[in-house]
């Protein structure tokens, strides 16, 4: 054990907190690299190169080239996924902050990412992790197994795999997701759902509950934005929906992009057309980040405006996000319309539902509580 | 996505502008043809190195940092490389045509040219204006870069640099072109002057979404293209009316060169004295510029009937116009586009701008947001997360960040009782509305000064001390986050008291060099406090005293019945601040610190970071532009020599005095006009010939050059040591005249030849590729890596080197020009 290793350690031991004994992934070649490399599921040979199937980006590569989500490359013809077992940012977050209100409500969230994601959004608040690869970041060697023993340490009741892009460590991700589902350990996909058929088919047999970023209703806005088509992710929700994965989604509104209200009344309707008028929408406040830093946060007009909207359109559990002291983080009953969760942040000050019903009318409330 | 069509509409227009050139005979064939030979090779070697390096890292897998943005790189010039294929081929069309046929040997007859001119009027009131317009146009150019590209000084040594290589191109243009009739170009220049503008908002609508911050790539490409047709036309007509003062009315090259730089001056005190107090920036450019049209018309047409009756009052009403309609709140509204700018207003160390967006109201400065509407999670967590530290605060010190803001939420703390508020911006002092009987229990002592000149002469002590400035990403805000200030906030904080700060790395990973930056600051709060925690909200907060500090802030902010909204137990948890923090303890490096105002590590690393925003690590194009403009060194003639590094030497003490000044004052938004004034006066007062001195040849007047510099390194601690304003002000322009003086003096004696124009286009050129070098090395690379002082030393030592190189070399002419 290097000296640094054992001063993080003993640091780590004095605070009586269980910390990770990191090692700092070095960003050049080295045979320690190698360790974090996997063979990479749904891979294609074609007569261009190696298609890498997890996402509608399709990359085709040649040997020793890098996929556009930073985390994938061609070795030996193969490909190899980059991100195995060397998240680069670990924390422990309140369920509420992914954002998840129906899901296990006040409970914790071990969360982890690794480098890399498909998109380039303009207003990425984790740029410095989504927009590079696993070798330039610094890392910290945390294989699946000890990913759950830290979760359970730290009494979290469930994994997110979130702050970059999921799909993007989908190796890793699947793994952990596995051994965390035979240890009664919940797990979490924060995504922005742009991910193929075949492989979200897969991974929903062990993910619990995802939040999906919807980012626009808008192809154009899409493509701008974040580099990204809309069509692929509306598949994904479906397939979500579809495979019973616990669903909420985020719509940030960026002033000048993504706030355009005729925009978000057309989503609301596609959403409630589609069968998901009981999945709760998260209309979160943009905050100037990454390459939009000129522009301004989100007016909360602009916010409860998008509420009004969406709950006219007939979504049932519509949300206000990184407004501290709207109403909107409260929980209606969908049939008598009463207050069945009231929320002050992340905590829960009153709770009126029992085994999953309205204690006023009995009726379902949506979630997994 | 690649950028073909821009690209070559702008390869084409460029094109268009020097074929137009050749053909009204502003420049030779030859000027023209040697142009697109030059863009022919960088394209192609840009080109090319960049596929030979693709070419190794797919064959050897090579770990080259950024090696997959080459291939954007390979394919952007190998476009432009292309489009200048084509110009090429069209004037070798008739030769490839020729292949097919029969072989007919033909030769270009490539004339050699005087430099001369046709042009009424006097050529020194037209060198005058010259030199005004231009240094006005500068001045403006500067601010308003640095408003859109987030303020970092590196940009200033950029738009330096750009502007002199540009200008040099328009000299060398000038120096082959034919006797032409220039009094058209001339007239024209004041509307020239206002093309660097409309091309920069035009061009920043094209390569910017709205809100989008530009890198310094973009920034790069945006003042080159907007700069390049006023600059390089400037250079030309300097250049030209030189000659035409030479061949006119007896004036030698230095006298011109003199005259045109005290326009400069003239520029340079009215920007300085007026800019900022009575006008803003686009009142300044355009007030500017129009009070020079008349002047140039009835010199350029003494005889005309329509100047005096219909330029003269329409100019005048023009100028009432632009004073009475603030035309700043309608331009950048075009700069912001979505968002509605009810007012912009430049004080003296930047622009003020309110923007309004669907009914909330948003405060800007310098294009960066410092205020918004419903931001509860940001002033709570500014002030409660240091306040709750303390049992008992009764004096509290806030820096800068706004008081109407966070006023509110000290209240919340009965036993405060007073609160001290510094903000040297006068004019953001105006946008506090507060009113003394909202908070009857607290004194408040608000402070329009320089709050590090302030807390230097502060004689009383505060309980605690919450320091509102962001991240040292520029030489101004580095001056709080440096050993010097440490020292003096331990100075006035109670023995138990707290002193908190804004640190980078706010998001979920703390990228590298975020934490060079953070671990900086963190080790450097080492030396004077026993505890340093940080908290990470939604930014990342360090908290230090030398008393324990603890992670249980929402039971503090319980245990004191306060009512926050987002600093409380609903939000907050103890487990998890800890557990965050002591993550971000572990990860920070112990060898990163040592930030100080001579040696600004912090600066660099933050700009570092944002330069990563770009995606690769554009600060390493620097050194290969540095080796790009000293290679012309090699090939030089002495003179040329000479007078090259002297520039350099000028431009990078100037560049360090403005960031020195920076670094101790805490201002160049202001005095970037005083500065370039008095360097110009120096210049001015060297070139006229006026202090001549029999026996200073240029070699001795080089190493006056290495005297100065070592005397201002060895001055540079001294100077951020004593704090005092005037004498820094005083030493720091005394200083930058003497290299003025010196380029200046070198220029005059160089150029003193039986042919003017010819020599002095290749002086002039050698003067403004030296500057370039000269500004780009020490901001992009000596000041980072050696810090203030020793980049003096540097500085003395070129100069040093380039003295010996001309004392042992055969040619003794300049030496004897000197003594004749």
């Amino acid at each position: 054990m290097k000296k640094r290793e054992f001063i993080r350690n003993l640091t780590a031991a004095a605070s009586g907190i269980i910390l990770y004994p990191g090692t700092i992934t070095p960003a050049v070649a080295g045979p320690g690299k190698d360790k974090y490399l996997r063979v990479a599921q749904f891979q294609e040979e074609t007569a261009r190169g190696i298609m890498c199937n997890i996402c509608p980006n399709e990359c085709v590569l040649k040997e020793g080239e890098l996929s556009d989500c930073h985390n994938r490359i061609v070795k030996d013809n193969k490909l190899y996924t980059m991100a195995y077992g060397n998240p680069c940012a670990v924390n422990i977050d309140p369920v509420e902050k992914k954002p998840l209100y129906h899901f296990y409500p006040s409970s914790t969230a071990f969360s982890i990412a690794t480098a890399g994601c498909n998109f380039a959004c303009l207003n990425c608040q984790n740029w410095t992790i989504s927009q590079t690869s696993p070798d330039k970041t610094s890392n910290i060697d945390m294989m699946p197994d000890r990913v759950i023993e830290y979760a359970r340490s730290n009494n979290c009741k469930s994994i997110a795999y979130t702050y970059s892009e999921p799909v993007t460590f989908y190796e890793y991700m699947y793994d952990t997701a596995l051994i965390a589902k035979e240890a009664d350990i919940k797990n979490i996909m924060v995504s922005n759902g742009y991910i193929k058929k075949e492989p979200l088919i897969k991974l929903c047999k062990v993910i619990d509950a995802a939040n999906i970023d919807l980012k626009s209703f808008n192809d154009k806005t899409y493509l701008k934005l974040t580099g990204g088509k809309l069509q692929p992710v509306l598949d994904s929700l479906i397939t979500y929906r579809e495979q019973k994965v616990w669903l909420e989604i985020t719509n940030l509104i960026i002033p000048g992009w993504t706030d355009n209200l005729n925009e978000i009344k057309e989503m609301c309707k596609w959403l409630v057309n589609n069968g998901f008028e009981t999945t709760p929408l998260h209309f979160s406040r943009f905050h100037p980040q990454y390459k939009l830093e000129q522009l301004p946060p989100t007016p909360v007009n602009i916010l409860n405006e998008a509420y009004n909207i969406a709950r006219k359109e007939g979504l049932k559990y519509v949300y206000i996000g990184n407004v501290p002291g709207t109403h909107a983080t409260d929980t209606y009953c969908p049939e008598c319309n009463k207050m069945v969760i009231k929320r002050r942040g992340y905590t829960i000050t009153e709770n009126n539902i029992n085994n999953g019903k309205c204690t006023f009318c009995n009726s379902k409330v949506d979630g997994i509580w | 996505m690649y950028h073909v069509e821009l690209i070559g509409i702008i390869s084409l227009l460029f094109y268009l502008i020097t074929l137009a050139g050749k053909y009204r005979g502003f420049i030779s064939s030859n000027a023209h043809k040697s142009f697109w030979n030059i863009i022919l090779l960088l394209t192609f070697l840009l080109t090319a190195t960049a596929g030979i390096f693709l070419a190794l890292q797919n064959n050897y897998k090579w770990d080259i940092k950024g090696v997959e943005k080459l291939i954007t790189w390979h394919v952007e010039f190998g476009i432009g490389m292309s489009f200048t294929a084509i110009f090429h081929l069209s004037w070798h069309l008739k030769y490839f045509l020729k292949l097919f046929k029969t072989t007919n040997k033909s030769q270009d007859s490539h004339p050699l040219t005087t430099v001369s001119a046709q042009l009424h009027g006097d050529p020194a009131i037209l060198l005058f204006l010259l030199g005004f317009i231009t240094i006005i146009v500068q001045i403006v150019f500067l601010k308003e870069i640095m408003n859109i590209s987030g303020g970092y000084e590196l940009i200033n040594g950029l738009i330096f640099a750009l502007w002199l290589i540009l200008s040099s191109l328009g000299a060398a243009l000038a120096g082959q072109s034919g006797d032409i009739n220039i009094r058209k170009l001339v007239a024209l220049i004041p509307l020239l002057a206002l093309l660097p503008f409309i091309l920069l908002i035009l061009l920043y609508s094209i390569f910017l979404t709205p809100g989008e911050t530009p890198s310094m790539g973009v920034t790069s490409l945006i003042s080159l293209l907007a700069l390049a047709p006023f600059t390089a036309v400037s250079g030309y007509l300097f250049i030209k009316l030189t000659a035409t003062g030479w061949n006119k009315s007896g004036l030698t090259p230095g006298k011109s060169y003199s005259i045109e730089t005290i326009g400069g001056i003239v520029a340079g005190l009215i920007s300085t004295l007026a800019g900022g107090y009575l006008l803003n920036n686009y009142q300044l450019l355009l007030t500017g510029i129009l009070i020079t049209i008349p002047i140039a018309c009835n010199n350029l047409w003494p005889d005309n009937k329509i100047v005096k009756p219909v330029v003269i009052p329409l100019t005048i009403l023009l100028v009432v116009m632009s004073l009475a309609f603030n035309p700043d709140r309608y331009i950048r509204s075009l700069l912001f586009r979505d968002i509605k700018i009810t007012s912009s207003n430049d004080s003296k160390f930047g622009n003020i701008s309110t923007g309004v967006y669907s009914g909330e109201e948003t405060l800007y400065y310098n294009h960066k947001i410092i205020r918004y509407a419903n931001n509860q999670i940001e002033r709570e967590e500014n002030i409660h997360y240091a306040l709750s530290q303390h049992p008992d605060p009764a004096s509290v010190m806030i820096i800068s960040g706004g008081l109407q803001n966070h006023i509110g939420e000290i209240a919340k703390y009965r036993s405060v009782k007073e609160v001290t508020y510094i903000e040297r911006d006068s004019e953001l002092l105006d946008n506090e509305l507060l009113s003394d009987s909202l908070y009857p229990n607290i004194s408040l002592n608000i402070v329009n000064d320089d709050p590090y000149a302030y807390i230097r002469e502060c004689n009383r002590t505060f309980d605690v001390i919450i320091l509102l400035i962001p991240v040292p990403d520029n030489f101004v805000s580095n001056r709080y986050f440096t050993l010097d200030f440490f020292s003096l906030i331990k100075k006035i904080l109670e023995v138990n008291g707290i002193f908190a700060l804004q640190a980078p790395g706010t998001n979920s990973y703390i990228s590298m060099n975020e934490m060079r930056s953070l671990s900086t600051t963190y080790n450097d709060l080492g030396n004077f406090f026993m505890n340093i925690i940080p908290i990470r909200g939604e930014k990342l907060y360090l908290l230090a005293s030398n008393s324990p500090l603890g992670f249980d802030i929402a039971s503090k902010i319980n245990d004191r019945n306060i009512d926050n909204s987002y600093v409380n137990s609903d939000y907050l948890s103890e487990t998890i601040i800890r557990f965050n923090s002591e993550t971000i303890i572990a990860g920070i490096d112990s060898l990163c610190s040592g930030n100080m105002l001579n040696h600004p590590v912090s600066v660099f690393h933050n700009q570092l970071y944002s330069l990563s925003k770009s995606g690769s690590n554009r600060y390493l194009i620097i050194p290969v532009i540095l080796v790009l403009l000293a290679l012309p060194f090699l090939k030089m003639s002495k003179n040329n020599r000479l007078i090259y590094a002297s520039s350099m030497n000028l431009a990078g003490t100037e560049i360090l005095a403005l960031l020195l000044f920076q670094s101790t004052i805490g201002e160049i938004y202001q005095s970037t006009g005083l500065f370039l004034a008095v360097i110009m006066g120096g210049l001015a007062f060297g070139s006229s010939g006026m202090a001549k001195i029999k026996k200073l040849t240029p070699e001795l007047a080089t190493v006056l050059l290495v005297v100065s510099s070592i005397l201002y390194g060895t001055l540079t601690p001294v100077l951020i040591k004593t704090g005092s304003q005037p004498l820094i002000y005083f030493i720091t322009l005394i200083l930058i005249f003497i290299p003025g003086y010196i380029t200046g003096y070198i220029y005059m004696v160089l150029t003193t030849t039986e042919r003017p124009g010819k020599t002095a286009s290749g002086i002039y050129s050698s003067e403004l590729l030296g500057a370039s070098l000269g500004f780009l090395a020490v901001t992009g690379l000596l000041v980072p890596v050696i810090g203030i002082k020793n980049t003096f030393y540097i500085l003395a030592i070129i100069n040093f080197g380039t003295y010996i190189s001309a004392k042992y070399s055969g040619n003794r002419r300049s030496s004897k020009l000197a003594k004749g």
